[in-house]
């Protein structure tokens, strides 16, 4: 906008110098400058530009003029130059050889008529943005051009095949734009070109069949196109001048030619990211100049081959995540020019060759994630003296971890985590003073865990979980003041949590569960401003919830489960209005629940279970609106369950008040909870009939098995990133179970039991198609079981027993084919018992027993007059049926039998008689 | 209760591969379920990050966490068994009935010593009938009807002496059938349409497995 204001401004000098000065060359030269000068926004690198200043433009910044005073170089990168090509008059520049005006702010086409410049020798207009413009044929034109660059612009379209007529280019560079294969046919192979680069662009098919005649390559960089098909071997015949080759990220296949070796000059070979296949050419070893070799990402598969080792140049290996099932050569100890090694992701075996001690130069080492064993040699440390990284994780190394490690004084990343370590850690950690992230997690280290570590004023990360760690958490890890992440969790490490902990003011994520920890929680810890984690669950700390925490303002998950605190929840707790997951689960806590719980908007679980707490339920929770997870059981609440928890709580995936006081109906607006899944009302004094609404829980009704599966039921990065999950304790076939995960996430349940709940099981229960699990047992539940209960074809467990339920078992029981737990013992059944498919592997008598009228296997039989109950409603059915015919006639051995066989059955008495007939046959053919 | 999964820190960029954590049975239950095809996600729950399979549907564990029912029946999954459904030591109950199970019937499972009930009816296994199942002494129900099963009626499955029911009918086993121990009891029903089945097995007379 601003431009277009500027330029009435400047037309009246312009029209000045245009009558004034058209005489000489310099003087529309001038005038061209400055007439694109006045189209550019705010051009204040170019303030030099002004006939003010001087008439000709010779002493204008960035512009380069002949003895005769002609504009020969115009060189203006990074000069945050905003606007366009389209008003600068090329015509007007006719002796121009450099044009430069890399990285600005240049935007529209690049205007056709820079064929003008018809001595350029080089252009280069790469970053800048001339998005969705394609690349002028006419620059084909530009004969001279030794010197092309284009990159990095957002063109598009194909490559203009007349860029081929430029004879003379040798550096030609087109990379990250969106340009396209260009018309092949026409494309002739630039003869002079030696660095060709069009990586990041949508060239598609085989390789580019242009290039392998571009015989003067020394640099060819294809990278993250889309081309396929072979590497040709033509490549290395043709191309023999190269130096630098880059496939990286496309999708060749086939094998890595063997004739690669034939590049004796190659010094960089990039091709990872590839469909490669067929293993690493041993061959490879022999290109002695290589300095660096990445075949990362591709199928490879086989070993690493040892002739690798004569690759005495070779800086940097990266053959990640390629299949490789070798050991690892000891021959790449001779490689001693190598400080980058990155063998992650594959499933090598064996140990660490004692050779790798002679590469002293080593600075990044990486083989995380194989199938590696052995001791780590002390030898490493104390040779490899610039070690930054040193990443060993997820393998089965053994052994100590050396204490010479504190000889490699660079180290800044030490990760060893998920292997089988053991021993102390080395007090020696302390002396890397550049250390940033140091995770030793999942191994089996024992000990003491370092006073020294405090000195460490560069740790961000110290994770340790997961090991057998013991004493006690120093105190002086509060001097390791940038530390963000503590986990120390799961070990056995006891006295109390040092206080000292509060001044590490960068703490983001403390988690010191599952340890033997005493003692209270330092009130200290409120300090930790920028705490979102706090995990102390699984200890035996004791005394009240310091009311303290509720300054804690960035923490959005707070686990206190399973320790000996006392005391009520404080209500400055109800203050974190990030507070995402609560778990205060398995203490002493007293007291209700705080009335100011409504504050808590961003609270999604909520366990509070196995606690002393009463009262009601607050009418304040109603504001809870995220939350999922509601767990109340195992406390002293009692009161209604109120008729808002349905109406409000909309996203609960689970409720669970189970073994408290609740009485009172249980509310028909439960039925309007369209997530959930899992309902645990048992061990009430909840009265009344079920609602028949229950029967419309949307997410129970489905059995499809394909609902979300993200058990869960947290954020992303709760989740994932920091390893936290609901855990809900069930009663499942009989047998309580702590689910979490997927399996929460497909577990479909109602748990009635034990309250006081009368007249008759609704038939609408029979909707909920999904149900895994239904227990409505020990109530006082009349009227017959319902007929359609064969619709929850999910049902792995049943109760209905210790009820007054009579009538028939429905037949439509014995279709429940994923049935294995069932109970309808005590009740008032009669009839007989349904048999078929899945009955009949449920065969423990006592529970059915306690029914008077129930007959039938595997009770005993029905009399005469219950056999009008006699069910066949599978075609399975004639099996028990005749297993106890059988055994009432007491079927018998011999002929009798025999003959009644041949008697009763076509098929039998045809098979035998063609059975004699056989043995006739036999004893006639001798 | 907050609980960890596999932790995998935040920090890394590399990728640690989930490991299995379960106990012997869950691993062999998973290498079952490795190999089947299983359309309608019957075995979605078995996840093998858990401590033992007690809580994945369609298995049932024993007050010491032990798996003592598989209940697959009618379950549309299809593909073969393997041995190691055999290191199921506790399994009492075996219910794969009415699926496409194929290949043979693993001699394994002779190995399930606490069986009470196997239901392989409804599938399309072949081969023989393992002679391996004269060592399942607990066994009650065998029910192998309605599959592709040849050969003959292993003779060795007469000394079970608790076998109640019996049913081989609908495949195309030969040979005679055995007359000692239970199978003086099984109705013949429990052979029919086994087109080279020959009849009861002639004691003294003939060897028994003559003609097939």
């Amino acid at each position: 906008m601003k431009t277009i204001r500027i330029q009435p401004l400047l037309l009246p000098f312009l029209l000045f110098f245009s009558f004034s000065f058209l005489k000489t060359g310099a003087q529309t030269e001038a005038q061209a400058l400055l007439q694109w000068k006045s189209s550019l926004f705010q051009p204040d690198a170019l303030s030099s530009w002004s006939l003010a200043n001087s008439t000709t433009p010779r002493t204008w910044f960035g512009v380069r003029c002949n003895s005769a005073g002609s504009v020969v170089q115009l060189s203006l990168p990074n000069a945050n130059l905003n606007g366009s090509l389209d008003n600068l008059d090329f015509a007007s520049l006719p002796g121009l050889t450099k044009l430069n005006l890399h990285y600005n702010l240049l935007r529209g086409p690049i205007p056709s008529n820079i064929s003008a410049l018809s001595k350029l020798t080089s252009l280069d207009l790469s970053s800048n943005n001339f998005f969705g413009y394609s690349i002028p044929p006419e620059i084909g034109q530009l004969s001279e051009m030794v010197d092309l660059r284009l990159y990095n612009n957002n063109l598009v379209g194909p490559i203009p095949y007349q860029l081929s007529n430029l004879r003379k280019v040798r550096y030609f560079d087109l990379g990250y734009n969106y340009l396209e294969n260009p018309d092949y046919t026409k494309f002739t192979p630039l003869p002079s070109v030696t660095h060709l680069s069009l990586p990041v662009n949508s060239l598609t098919g085989k390789f580019p069949p242009f290039i392998l005649n571009c015989t003067n390559l020394t640099y060819l960089d294809l990278a993250q196109n889309n081309l396929t098909g072979k590497i040709p071997n033509s490549l290395s015949t043709n191309l023999v001048h190269l130096e630098s080759l880059n496939l990286t990220f496309n999708f060749f296949k086939g094998v890595i030619p063997v004739s690669l070796a034939n590049l004796t000059r190659l010094q960089n070979l990039h091709l990872g990211l590839n469909n490669l296949t067929g293993g690493i050419p041993p061959i490879l070893g022999s290109i002695s100049s290589l300095r660096i070799l990445e075949l990362y990402n591709n199928s490879l598969g086989g070993p690493i081959p040892s002739s690798l080792g004569q690759l005495r140049m070779l800086e940097h290996i990266d053959i990640k995540a390629a299949e490789l099932n070798s050991t690892i050569p000891p021959e790449l100890g001779l490689c001693t020019n190598l400080n980058y090694v990155e063998l992650s992701i594959n499933q090598l075996t064996g140990g660490l060759p004692q050779s790798f001690s002679e590469l002293t130069k080593m600075s990044q080492f990486g083989i995380s994630s194989n199938l590696l064993s052995g001791e780590i040699s002390p030898d490493f440390f104390t040779h490899w003296t610039e070690l930054i990284s040193f990443q060993i994780q997820n393998n089965s190394f053994t052994g100590r971890i050396p204490p010479e490690i504190g000889s490699a004084t660079k180290l800044q990343d030490v990760f060893l985590f998920i292997n089988k370590l053991s021993g102390s850690i080395p007090s020696e950690l302390g002396d890397l003073a550049q250390l940033t992230l140091l995770d030793l997690s999942e191994n089996e280290l024992t000990g003491p865990i370092s006073t020294k570590l405090g000195n460490l004023k560069h740790l961000l990360l110290l994770n340790f979980h997961s090991n057998d760690l013991s004493g006690e958490i120093p105190p002086e890890i509060g001097s390791a003041t940038k530390l963000q992440t503590l986990y120390l969790f799961k070990n056995r490490l006891s006295g109390s949590i040092p206080s000292e902990l509060g001044d590490l003011a960068q703490l983001t994520y403390l988690d010191l569960s599952e340890n033997k920890l005493i003692g209270l929680i330092p009130t200290k810890l409120e300090n930790l401003k920028r705490l979102k984690l706090l995990g102390l669950s699984s200890n035996d700390l004791f005394g009240e919830i310091p009311h303290q925490l509720g300054n804690l303002a960035s923490l959005v998950a707070l686990d206190l489960g399973s320790n000996s605190l006392s005391g009520p929840i404080p209500e400055t707790i109800t203050k974190l209005a990030h507070l995402t997951f609560l778990n205060l689960e398995n203490n002493s806590l007293s007291g209700m629940i705080p009335r100011s719980i409504g504050s808590m908007t961003s609270l999604e679980s909520l366990h509070l279970k196995k606690n002393n707490l009463t009262g009601d339920i607050p009418l304040a929770l109603k504001d809870c609106k995220r939350l999922t997870v509601l767990d109340l059981g195992e406390n002293g609440f009692c009161g209604n369950i109120p008729t808002w928890l349905g109406e409000s709580l909309s996203s609960l995936r689970v409720l669970r008040l189970r073994s408290n006081m609740f009485l009172g109906n249980i509310p028909p607006q439960l039925s309007l909870l369209s997530s959930l899944q899992l309902l645990d009302l048992a061990h009430n004094n909840l009265s009344g009939s079920i609602p028949h609404t229950l029967g419309n829980l949307t997410a129970m009704a489905t059995n499809e098995q394909t609902i979300n599966t993200k058990g869960h039921f947290l954020g992303e990065e709760l989740a994932y990133s920091w390893g936290y999950t609901n855990s809900i304790s069930i009663v499942w076939k009989g047998k309580e179970y702590v689910i979490q995960n997927l399996t929460l996430s497909l577990m479909l349940g109602i748990d009635l039991s034990s309250n006081s709940l009368s007249q008759e099981i609704p038939a609408e229960l029979t909707n909920l198609l999904g149900l895994v699990s239904l227990n409505l047992s020990m109530n006082h539940l009349s009227g017959s079981i319902p007929e359609m209960i064969g619709k929850l074809s999910e049902l792995e467990s049943l109760d209905l027993s210790m009820n007054h339920l009579s009538g028939a078992i429905p037949p439509s029981l014995s279709s429940l084919t994923s049935l294995s737990s069932l109970n309808v013992s005590n009740n008032r059944l009669s009839g007989r018992i349904p048999s078929g498919y899945q009955l009949q592997t449920l065969i423990d008598p006592s529970i059915y027993t306690g029914n008077d009228g129930l007959c039938g296997p595997p009770l005993p039989k029905c009399s005469s007059n219950g056999a009008n109950h006699v069910q066949l409603s599978t075609e399975d059915g004639h099996e028990m049926i005749w297993v106890y015919l059988s055994m009432e006639l007491g079927f018998v051995v011999g002929l009798w039998g025999f003959f009644s066989i041949l008697f009763f059955n076509k098929s039998l008495r045809f098979a035998y008689f063609r059975f004699i007939d056989n043995i006739y046959d036999r004893f006639s053919r001798r | 209760m907050a609980s960890r999964l596999h932790f995998v820190s935040f920090l890394l960029l590399l990728v640690v591969y989930p490991a299995i954590s379960t106990n012997s049975e869950g691993e062999a239950l998973h290498a079952l379920r490795a190999r089947l095809s299983d359309p309608t996600n019957v075995l979605q729950s078995w996840d093998p990050t858990l401590v033992n399979p007690c809580t994945w549907f369609h298995v049932t564990c024993d007050d010491r966490n032990r798996v003592i029912r598989l209940d697959l029946g009618n379950s549309n999954i299809s593909g073969p068994l393997g041995p190691e459904l055999g290191r199921l030591q506790h399994l009492q109950y075996l219910e794969l009935y009415r699926n496409n199970f194929e290949g043979k019937i693993p001699e394994a499972l002779g190995n399930l010593k606490s069986l009470i009930s196997m239901d392989l009816y409804g599938n399309r296994f072949q081969g023989e009938i393992p002679k391996s199942f004269a060592k399942l002494k607990s066994l009650r129900f065998l029910r192998l009807n309605n599959n592709k099963l040849s050969g003959s009626i292993p003779r060795e499955l007469a000394t079970l002496s608790n076998l109640k029911v019996f049913d081989v009918s609908n495949n195309d086993l030969c040979g005679t059938i055995p007359v000692d121990g239970p199978f003086t009891n099984f109705p013949f029903q429990s052979f029919e349409n086994n087109s080279r089945l020959n009849g009861p097995e002639l004691q003294g007379l003939v060897p028994y497995d003559f003609g097939c």
